[in-house]
């Protein structure tokens, strides 16, 4: 590169860098990309086709899509776990919310570092005495149990990235609130709240595909009636479950509606993950 | 801090105060913890007192269901349990791997990120989908890849002319598969922990090397690898914790075998609890396996306090 550098006009030195560049880039998400491309396009392959890997023939079906629409009780668990994940969202949301809002002004970082520690918890560890009191309490395979469970996820997290949100909120618009004559439960209402707005979205989807993904939770303490999207598709892992054509048609159905969310918010979502990977 | 300062609303008014509004003013940072606290404290508290106390019993859910304290007689006998004690040797050998290859991936990956060129945001985007997509979906789509006779891998395999693997099928093959879509479904998380690191360093060391001449490569090695050693350190625990913790992909995938080559603490310790109803032996390596956890996090408490605190 440097002896090209040195030999090539400028202009054709940036052309030569920006493809390489582009080239590289392909080269390392091409890969990474492929499992999707491949979990898509099968999806609408027939059955048979599976036993020649090397033929790419475009022919469209929708038979594995019905046949999980007919066969399945994953859309019957989507709709589980918009619900599931949609309640210990709210909950995990307005929970980090005011614990993020006390830790940031009153420098509470004992608090902190115990939310921090509720984090480390293996989920299997607390599952062993979570089965043992819903089996008494009679919360096994019910929706109040597995939101309560879910909020073990949704809570820390919650938590730990809206901290990092509402440090970036001046205290000095509180101040000048308070000093209008606003109590701070009213400056926090007025003024903290509206300005966290777009911290709260990118929180509100990150616990939501942090709780919509979870599998263990629900494979346990889930039953029959009430169970979630993830041990629905667990279920084709079975070959005896349907053929590779429906078990890709199952994998789409769950993986689309999240990428769709993510493309549309996409840098708003690497702040948070940041947040929530690096300022622990 | 503020909340002492003599701006703080709660503190002119003390002397008018009474009404509930006030009352919440003083007491604010009480009174804003309680849901978060009483749900922590019932949900995870509570739970890691009783899995304390389950793990002195010699429960079983079939064979003892009226169960004895034994006391730390579950957390002696483990240790001579072969089956635990490979759990043990998987799960640090598989968080090993699939760590090491996430941080050379993912390093190589944030330094192609931070720099500038067209299409940057969808290359992120794109990059980012692992991360964020359901562990069993993907499952399913490595158990095709993994097939031995139809599968997308051997079929490569046997395109350049290698004799096709049995991936997940044999005991010897069976981790390195798993390591891989390790590898695969977290290395975007590194990258994105790593190139905040990168946009982070301050810009002098660079300009200054840049003056003396130096080559890419020699800044790369003798510029940012040193200054994002902090980085890449706080990277690699956290990584390794989520790790140590894999469960759903190995469910799926070999859900522990060929002759549990692939069974993890997690696994062992889901297997014993809710397929055999070991509920005593099981909470004992629940506490077991989350103090070890406790203790991963304690080294990065430690080195953060030191000097890479952010």
């Amino acid at each position: 590169m440097v002896l090209l550098r040195r030999l090539l006009p400028r202009r054709a030195y940036k052309i030569l860098e920006a493809v390489t560049t582009q080239l590289a880039m392909i080269a390392v998400v091409g890969p990474f990309f492929f499992i999707f491309f491949y979990m898509f396009w099968n999806s609408l392959k027939p059955d048979y086709l599976f036993f020649e890997p090397g033929v790419w023939r475009f022919e469209p079906v929708w038979e594995n899509y019905t046949a999980v629409f007919e066969n399945s009780d994953l859309v019957r668990n989507i709709g589980n776990s918009v619900v599931i994940s949609g309640f210990a969202t709210i909950i995990g949301l307005a929970c980090g919310l005011l614990t993020a809002y006390t830790v940031a002004r009153f420098n509470l970082r004992k608090l902190a570092m115990a939310i921090l520690l509720t984090r480390m918890i293996p989920y299997i560890t607390a599952l062993v005495p979570f089965w043992i009191v819903y089996k008494h309490a009679g919360l096994l395979n019910t929706y109040t149990g597995l939101v309560l469970s879910h909020l073990v996820i949704t809570i820390p997290f919650g938590v730990w990235i809206m901290m990092g949100f509402i440090e970036d909120i001046p205290r000095e618009l509180e101040e000048a609130a308070w000093i209008d004559g606003a109590s701070r439960t009213k400056a926090f209402f007025k003024v903290v709240l509206p300005l966290s707005t777009p911290g709260l979205v990118a929180t509100a989807i990150l616990c939501f595909i942090f709780s919509w993904n979870n599998f263990q939770f629900a494979l346990v303490l889930g039953g029959f009636d009430v169970s979630t999207a993830p041990v629905s598709v667990f279920k084709y892992a079975d070959p005896e479950a349907g053929g590779s054509g429906q078990m890709m048609a199952a994998a789409t159905l769950v993986t689309i509606p999240v990428f769709i969310i993510v493309l549309a918010i996409q840098k708003q979502m690497a702040a948070g993950l940041t947040m929530g990977g690096v300022k622990q | 801090m503020s909340g002492t300062s003599a701006h703080s609303p709660a503190e002119l008014r003390r002397t008018a105060g009474g009404s509930l509004i006030d009352w919440v003013d003083r007491n604010l940072a009480f009174v804003f913890n309680v849901p978060t606290v009483v749900f922590l404290v019932a949900l995870v508290a509570v739970p890691v007192c009783l899995v304390v106390l389950t793990s002195f019993t010699d429960w079983q859910l079939v064979m003892k269901p009226e169960y004895d304290f034994v006391g730390i007689e579950n957390y002696l006998s483990m240790w001579g349990d072969g089956r635990w004690l490979n759990a043990i040797w998987h799960t640090f050998y598989y968080a090993f791997a699939t760590v090491v290859g996430q941080l050379v991936i993912g390093l190589a990956t944030a330094l192609l990120f931070n720099r500038s060129f067209a299409g940057k945001a969808f290359y992120r985007s794109v990059w980012m989908m692992p991360m964020i997509a359901m562990s069993t979906a993907v499952s399913l789509v490595w158990i095709l890849f993994f097939d031995a006779s139809y599968g997308v891998l051997n079929h490569f395999l046997q395109m350049v002319g290698i004799e096709p693997i049995e991936w997940t099928t044999s005991p010897e093959w069976a981790m390195p598969s798993l390591i891989l879509v390790g590898i695969w479904h977290h290395t975007p998380f590194m990258t994105l922990i790593l190139l905040a690191g990168l946009q982070s360093l301050p810009q002098d060391p660079f300009e200054a090397a840049r003056i003396d001449g130096a080559s890419r490569w020699q800044v790369l090695v003798h510029v940012t690898l040193p200054l994002m050693r902090g980085h890449i350190m706080v990277a690699l625990i956290l990584r390794s914790i989520f790790a140590v913790k894999e469960f759903d992909t190995i469910l799926a995938i070999t859900q522990g075998g060929p002759l549990y080559a692939t069974e993890t603490m997690n696994m062992n310790i889901y297997f014993n609890a809710f397929d055999y109803g070991y509920m005593g032996a099981a909470s004992a390596k629940g506490v077991v396996f989350f103090g070890m956890i406790l203790a991963i996090q304690l080294v990065l408490v430690g080195l953060r306090r030191r000097q890479w605190s952010y």
